[in-house]
């Protein structure tokens, strides 16, 4: 993949009532794959939803680099994997799936099709005809995924993709990623390092509205250390406890994370 | 078609077939057997399943509404209510063809006949997606579920309360009576069909996001324009034409059967003269018996046509259905003629007119086995000369026919009785 930019978000400014998300956000996504991390409330999910365009920001615009401008052309090129979206549990996987085929502008011939081969890439066939309320978690999930895929769109917005997915279908959702050739850029929200890891060429990271680390995986681990110095015994950060020594710690990627969250320190 | 909300059709036919079948039944009135009857029926179905579809629009709107966030972000959002708008008005409309089926099904079963301005069944369908788009478009700015609830009550008193042409463009029919005599005029049908067309285009446009509306600046122009257009055309033109939508035909009663009295009825109405033949014949030789120069032949009188004066009027109001009692036919046959001081609304026939055909009446079903005749009625029967019986009913009958109402007196043992 090469970093020539496929969409572009332009001075994106956003506010729920008098909370400020996003004041001046810009960011140019490749033909690559990346993980947006942040913690709860750093506006990830918000973000996605504006690139998505089912949320129109208060200032700003999204756009695709070779695209016509339109909406509508945005639209038709970018699929989106939803956190959580309330299906009528009385519709059949099937029917639902040929909805989405319809508006997503799959001639009709090719509707059967499509939506075959969406199952069969989540791994849902033997769920067609099921209704959405005898799905588990997990095959909900996966649905969300299908329908996000169904169209084989260039671009793949996916919002914390792998919750309530066991480790084979984890990989699967890896698999998707990294192997469909009409797949050009991905952007995947999670708060799950380990799952982003394998998968994405870059890191986004999301902080009070701003970006506040973009680079590949291995420069957010290599940040590590300045976190474990900052939070050694004795340090002014206080007295947290020393990750690197107790089960269950910290990894790199975390420690990484971490560092970055922390408020710009007194000039030494 | 998507098959989305497909799940819902089982349950969503249910009561619009039930609302249908309400309407078919007629108010368990017999089954006319007249075309334009049964077309005005079927499209009359849409008084009751017009309302449902409104709500079941609306409903399914709302429930869309939690997809939004997905839906959003398809090319195809700006369309997704209008899509289930034309669910539930493709859902009425399956009703409404089954109720077609139906309809036409038992009419052809029934002796049948008369004009058929099939045309009119166009109205059906407009009223349905007026109705559906409606639901749709109230959905969409209030995405409630108590909306699809008051959207049904709501377009059901509209077309009761509302001003002109409300009560039109959502009513159109079922009549309760015959409409032998009459036939659509298509030219009402056609305004009523604009005004609905260019309502349905108008909430369309409503229905479309008035945000982002990548789809289709041209469509939300064509559709405005078509709207204003055809909506006001037709608004107009229904405004500025009278507001029934059937006009008077030439039709004639050419349906004839039994002699020596032989009864004729317009085609529309031939289901009736099976009915009402033999009850006819047997009141009319009782009164024949009983002195009365009945006419050769009785015809059914129709909204533009009269029974010239040779020929013996049967008649009640158009809406009416034929009666087959003795008492009630007999009551038929004392129609006097065609003559104003029968039909002058200012001049009603007085009250001995009314008491002298009740006698008549009474000498025409004396021998019914279980007529009840009391009174001085009673005694005059059983009492007076026959001659002079035979004498009163032959010049009253007279009178009648020859619609010399002033001549029409009771006899004297009885006129005592009357109010001053």
């Amino acid at each position: 993949m090469t970093r020539d930019d496929v969409l572009v978000a332009d001075h994106l400014a956003h506010r729920y009532g008098g909370h400020v998300v996003f004041d001046d956000l810009s960011l140019s996504l490749g033909a690559e794959r990346v993980g947006l991390l942040g913690v709860n409330g750093a506006g990830k999910s918000t973000l996605l939803r504006i690139l998505s365009t089912s949320l129109v920001p208060d200032r700003g615009t999204v756009r695709l680099t070779d695209g016509d401008g339109s909406l509508s052309d945005l639209r038709r090129r970018i699929g989106f994997m939803p956190q959580a979206l309330p299906v009528p549990g009385t519709v059949r996987v099937g029917d639902f799936l040929g909805y989405l085929a319809w508006l997503r502008e799959i001639p009709r011939r090719r509707r059967g099709a499509a939506v075959a081969t969406a199952l069969a890439r989540t791994d849902l066939t033997a769920q067609h005809d099921a209704r959405v309320s005898a799905l588990s978690g997990g095959m909900f999930r996966r649905l969300l995924l299908a329908q996000a895929i169904l169209a084989e769109p260039p671009v793949l917005l996916l919002d914390e993709p792998t919750a309530g997915l066991d480790p084979q279908q984890r990989l699967q959702l890896r698999r998707i990623l990294v192997e469909q050739a009409w797949l050009r850029a991905v952007v995947v929200s999670s708060h799950s390092f380990e799952d982003l890891a394998p998968v994405v060429t870059r890191t986004v990271v999301l902080h009070d509205g701003r970006v506040v680390f973009d680079g590949p995986m291995s420069e957010l681990a290599g940040r590590a250390e300045e976190h474990r110095r900052e939070d050694a015994p004795g340090s002014a950060a206080g007295s947290a406890a020393d990750d690197q020594a107790r089960p269950g710690g910290l990894s790199d990627l975390e420690a990484g994370f971490l560092s970055l969250l922390r408020p710009p320190g007194p000039p030494t | 078609m998507s098959r989305l909300l497909r799940t819902d059709v089982a349950w969503a036919l249910l009561p619009l077939l039930v609302a249908s079948a309400l309407v078919l039944q007629n108010g368990g009135w017999p089954w006319r057997g007249d075309w334009n009857w049964t077309i005005d029926t079927i499209a009359g179905s849409t008084v009751l399943t017009g309302p449902l579809v409104g709500g079941l629009a609306a409903w399914m709107v709302v429930r869309a509404a939690a997809l939004r966030p997905l839906t959003d972000t398809t090319p195809r959002r700006a369309w997704v209510v209008v899509r289930q708008a034309g669910l539930a008005a493709g859902l009425g409309l399956v009703a409404y063809a089954l109720t077609a089926l139906v309809a036409v099904a038992i009419t052809l079963a029934v002796p049948h006949g008369g004009d058929a301005g099939w045309a009119a069944l166009v109205i059906g369908p407009l009223v349905l997606a007026a109705c559906a788009m409606t639901g749709a478009a109230l959905a969409l700015h209030l995405p409630h579920p108590l909306t699809a609830l008051a959207v049904p009550v709501g377009l059901f008193l509209l077309g009761d309360l509302a001003p002109r042409p409300g009560p039109e463009l959502l009513r159109h029919g079922p009549v309760t009576g015959s409409l032998a005599g009459l036939r659509f005029d298509l030219a009402v049908i056609a305004w009523h069909s604009l005004a609905l067309a260019g309502l349905t285009a108008l909430l369309t446009l409503a229905a479309l996001p008035s945000r982002d509306t990548s789809p289709l600046p041209r469509a939300r122009a064509a559709l405005l324009v078509a709207g204003l257009l055809t909506g006001g055309t037709g608004t107009i033109l229904t405004m500025s034409s009278p507001p029934e939508r059937f006009v008077i035909t030439a039709e004639r009663p050419d349906v004839c059967a039994g002699t020596p009295v032989q009864v004729c009825l317009p085609a529309a109405q031939q289901r009736q003269l099976d009915r009402i033949l033999p009850g006819v014949q047997q009141v009319a030789a009782r009164l024949t018996a009983a002195g009365a120069a009945l006419p050769d032949r009785f015809e059914a009188a129709l909204p533009g046509y009269r029974p010239p004066p040779e020929v013996g009027l049967l008649a009640r109001g158009i809406s009416d259905d034929l009666p087959t009692d003795p008492s009630a036919l007999a009551a038929l046959l004392m129609r006097p003629s065609p003559c104003p001081d029968y039909f002058d609304p200012t001049a009603r026939p007085g009250d001995e007119y009314a008491f002298a055909t009740e006698l008549l009446i009474a000498v025409a079903v004396a021998t019914e086995p279980d007529a009840v005749i009391t009174g001085p009625e009673r005694a005059w029967l059983q009492q007076t000369d026959p001659a002079e019986r035979r004498s009163w009913v032959a010049r009253t009958y007279s009178a009648l026919r020859a619609c010399d109402l002033e001549a029409v007196r009771l006899p004297d043992s009885l006129r005592a009785g009357l109010p001053e």
